[in-house]
């Protein structure tokens, strides 16, 4: 994957998308990283400081060069974590489906925090460990995660597990698509705000 | 003739037009011309009807768009409502349950309150028995037996002090489906055990301060299902005044003293005569050896708790008439006008004269908390003004947490609500007491923990031996590398830092032991070095800060790493001689070695340390208990009477 991208000249030839992982803590963000570049899924319970890593997705034959932001979610990493926010294409917003606080979280923390910081950055919202989801249990459903996704005005909202490999290349692929399409109105965007000074 | 000729000529000339107009053949081509072009206007004249009536249709189809979207906006309105409406309702389940918990520890405690004549005690028992059975239903209704613990229930699980909960039961989520029979029975499990098992509880409890009960109750279940149990009761009398408790003479311990100091906290036990020590040490070596077949619970293969480092000072309280009404910190009731409430002095908690064996202890006081409103001081501003410097938000919380949390994956690092934390740690700097920790979700107690000792002005590691810390952990041998550490802790950190720094890591190598929190030193040192060791300076560029990053994770490991004794001594340093607290439910008073002794009858609290248990001991009284959780305390608190459910 990582050979074919550095082939692929119109990939090159554009700026890398940054896209950041944020959410609570033990959500599984690094799950998300690293399960997607090993392609086996990925079970540590190692916290994460800040780590990067660049991979390459492709959609319908076209390689994108993501570089993948892996933050981690204490509130004593504030500081660092806002410094690395400049210049995103797309969050992707994790909550795990059996943990409540972290639906809770994301609506009074994560949001506002990244509306603060980063306006107008689209959002993915996405729900993980779908895995332990069975029909007895009561963890988190989908319609929740939906109305999450409306309340807190993100672009997408899409459920995966690491334990599926297809799940997370859904999710990657989802927030290329949405940091492209955000690239592209951002041009737009700054290119009329040119002609009306001029 | 010639004349003419130019008139004739235009004549001609005339003429020969004429004849061209009059020849030419065009008028069919023109007729044809024109007949299109009515067509032509025709099919114009349709197609503007045409696309007048599309247009009307348009306007009423997106008359109808609009009217559907205000009735989705109204229904998705409709729908919050009713969420709301259903996480009300969840709250005050919460609530009911609580308050019903609280209720049933009230019942016990009178239960187990020997005034009571017989009569009145069987009565509160059934009326326990009818509380249980109705929770125990409704929380069966409410979630799949498959399904381990929520949020709500999972308060609900700790808070609830049954005598019909084995350790064990907490631990397996499985269906609880158990008979009830009257006592003394035992509590049958439906699911088959996998493999025998047997729980063994003894304790002595001192029934007055002359004469002693033991209770002795064995049950065990073996894979075919038939329990057994086997219980004895015996009497000792007491031999000995209660001054002479403090030196051990029945039963005969000849190395109490210096246990007390060195041996008593790691749990070595040295000599033991009598029969009922040595099934207590039998039980002690237990919790030495996790493999031991003779528990399954997850508590024991434990050390101590880092709550039993701590002194376990009482409430002084004062008794005071309401004028403005105020809150009962254990049962969250309000103390009306008029009524009595006990109010301690050093710590400002408020109580209910009934509630007063629940406000956790030990009574720490507050402190002279920094005049300046949003601005937090330093360690030292909150730290009480005897020994152990450790502010009592961080002892309250930290016993909490070793209470409830030791089997949660992730402690401190998954984030708690972020509102609670807040009112968490609001209400500790308010300065009045301690709130009802067993009520708040045991993240948002970890969060507040590390939010507290974040916020302060200095971390832990004191700025200004930063570097030096830093310095030390980059020694490449590792016993360098702690006996350069020890020196700093030494000589270096003031005392309320000392003592507060003792406590956490105490409490921070007890997390890393057990294996469910999934944190071992690794992560614990991740999560806490900005807590704790914190950075060089207040404000750094992003590439300084990660640099700085690793080497907090190196100083916090190496800190970690430092066996526990050398933590233990600013715990459990001593006070000075001689002073007498308090006026509480026991009186206390120091004898010539460093720790307290219990004296009189034990006070029940919602946050019990083991050390008080193990100073007990070691000062030769009869309280044993085999475990440091309060399920345990309620447990064998219940088991004076062999009151089993």
């Amino acid at each position: 994957m990582l050979a074919n991208g550095n082939q692929n000249l119109a990939a090159a030839a554009t700026t890398p998308y940054k896209i950041m992982l944020v959410g609570d803590g033990m959500v599984g963000k690094t799950a998300i990283c690293k399960s997607y570049i090993r392609k086996t899924p990925y079970l540590s319970y190692q916290p994460t400081i800040s780590e990067t890593h660049e991979i390459t997705v492709s959609i319908y034959k076209n390689d994108y060069v993501v570089i993948l932001w892996d933050t981690n979610a204490g509130e004593e990493w504030n500081h660092l974590r806002i410094r690395d926010y400049n210049n995103t294409d797309c969050f992707i917003l994790c909550y795990a489906i059996d943990n409540p606080t972290s639906l809770s979280n994301v609506e009074t923390k994560w949001v506002p925090e990244l509306n603060q910081y980063c306006p107008n950055v689209p959002i993915l919202l996405v729900g993980t460990k779908t895995d332990i989801r069975t029909p007895s249990n009561r963890w988190i459903s989908e319609e929740e995660g939906d109305a999450l996704k409306v309340k807190v005005k993100a672009e997408a909202y899409i459920e995966c597990s690491s334990k599926s490999i297809a799940s997370i290349e859904g999710v990657l692929m989802r927030a290329v698509s949405i940091a492209e399409k955000y690239r592209q109105w951002k041009t737009q965007s700054s290119s009329r705000r040119l002609c009306t000074i001029l | 003739m010639t004349n003419l000729s130019p008139l004739s000529l235009v004549f001609d000339d005339l003429m020969r037009h004429y004849d061209q107009y009059t020849n030419y053949e065009s008028s069919g081509e023109f007729l044809e011309f024109v007949v299109n072009q009515e067509e032509c206007r025709k099919k114009w004249n349709n197609s503007e009807e045409e696309c007048k009536r599309l247009q009307s249709q348009l306007q009423t189809s997106s008359d109808e768009i609009s009217r559907l979207e205000r009735k989705i906006v109204e229904i998705r309105k409709h729908l919050e409502g009713k969420m709301e409406l259903i996480n009300k309702t969840e709250l005050e389940k919460a609530r009911v349950l609580d308050r019903n918990n609280s209720a049933k520890v009230l019942l016990k405690s009178y239960i187990i309150d020997g005034r009571m004549s017989n009569d009145i005690r069987e009565r509160f028992a059934t009326v326990l028995g009818i509380l249980e059975t109705g929770e125990r239903a409704s929380m069966s209704s409410m979630k799949s037996p498959a399904h381990g613990l929520d949020t709500i229930s999972e308060a609900n699980s700790t808070t609830d002090l049954s005598m019909t909960q084995s350790e064990d039961d907490l631990d397996l989520s499985v269906a609880r489906n158990r008979r009830r029979s009257k006592r003394p029975s035992v509590p049958q499990q439906a699911v088959p055990a996998k493999r025998t098992r047997q729980t063994s509880n003894k304790q002595t409890m001192e029934m007055t301060s002359m004469d002693q009960l033991i209770a002795k109750t064995i049950v065990s279940f073996p894979k075919d299902g038939t329990v057994q149990a086997v219980a004895s009761l015996e009497t000792y009398p007491s031999k000995t005044t209660v001054h002479e408790h403090i030196q051990p003479s029945a039963p005969p311990m000849p190395t109490s003293e210096s246990e007390s100091d060195t041996g008593g906290w790691l749990g070595l036990e040295k000599g033991k005569s009598s029969p009922a020590m040595l099934i207590e040490n039998q039980q002690r070596f237990s919790h030495q050896i996790p493999a031991s077949s003779s528990t399954q619970s997850p508590r024991f293969g434990r050390t101590l708790s880092t709550g039993g480092a701590m002194a376990t000072r009482p409430h002084a309280f004062c008794q005071k008439t309401v004028i403005k009404p105020e809150m009962c910190e254990p049962c969250g009731k309000r103390i009306k006008f008029s009524k009595m409430a006990l109010k301690c002095r050093d710590c400002k908690a408020t109580c209910h004269p009934e509630c007063k064996e629940k406000v956790p202890i030990p009574c720490v006081s507050t402190g002279t908390p920094s005049n300046k409103q949003n601005q937090m001081g330093t360690i030292a501003d909150y730290v009480p003004a005897h020994h152990p410097m450790v502010p009592s938000l961080i002892q309250h919380c930290v016993n909490e947490v070793e209470i409830r949390g030791l089997d949660t994956v992730g402690l401190y690092r998954v984030p708690g609500p972020e509102k609670e934390v807040k009112d968490l740690k609001e209400k500790f700097l308010r300065g009045k007491g301690v709130p009802n920790l067993a009520r708040y979700d045991i993240h948002a107690i970890c969060g507040c923990i590390k939010d507290f000792l974040r916020s302060l002005q200095e971390p832990l590691v004191g700025r200004w031996m930063w570097r030096d810390f830093a310095v030390a952990a980059e020694l490449s041998d590792a016993k360098k590398r702690q006996a350069e550490m020890r020196r700093i802790v030494d000589e270096d950190l003031p005392a309320p830092n000392q003592d507060t720094l003792a406590f956490m890591l105490l409490h921070m190598q007890k997390v890393a032991e057990c294996p469910e929190v999934k944190m071992p030193v690794g992560n614990l040192a991740k999560v806490f070095g900005p807590t704790i060791v914190g950075y060089s300076e207040n404000d750094l560029d992003a590439a300084t800060m990660l640099k700085e990053t690793k080497k907090q994770q190196m100083v916090l490991d190496t800190l970690l790493t430092i066996p526990s004794d050398f933590w233990t001594k600013f715990v459990r340093r001593p006070q000075e001689e001689g002073t007498v607290y308090g006026s509480g439910g026991g009186s206390y008073t120091r004898s010539k070695g460093k720790t307290l002794h219990l004296k009189s009858p034990y006070t029940g609290h919602a946050t019990p340390m083991s050390n008080k248990i193990e100073k007990v001991k070691n000062a030769g009284k009869k309280i044993y208990f085999s475990d440091d959780s309060p399920k345990e305390v309620m447990k064998t608190r219940s088991h004076k009477r062999t009151f089993f459910d």
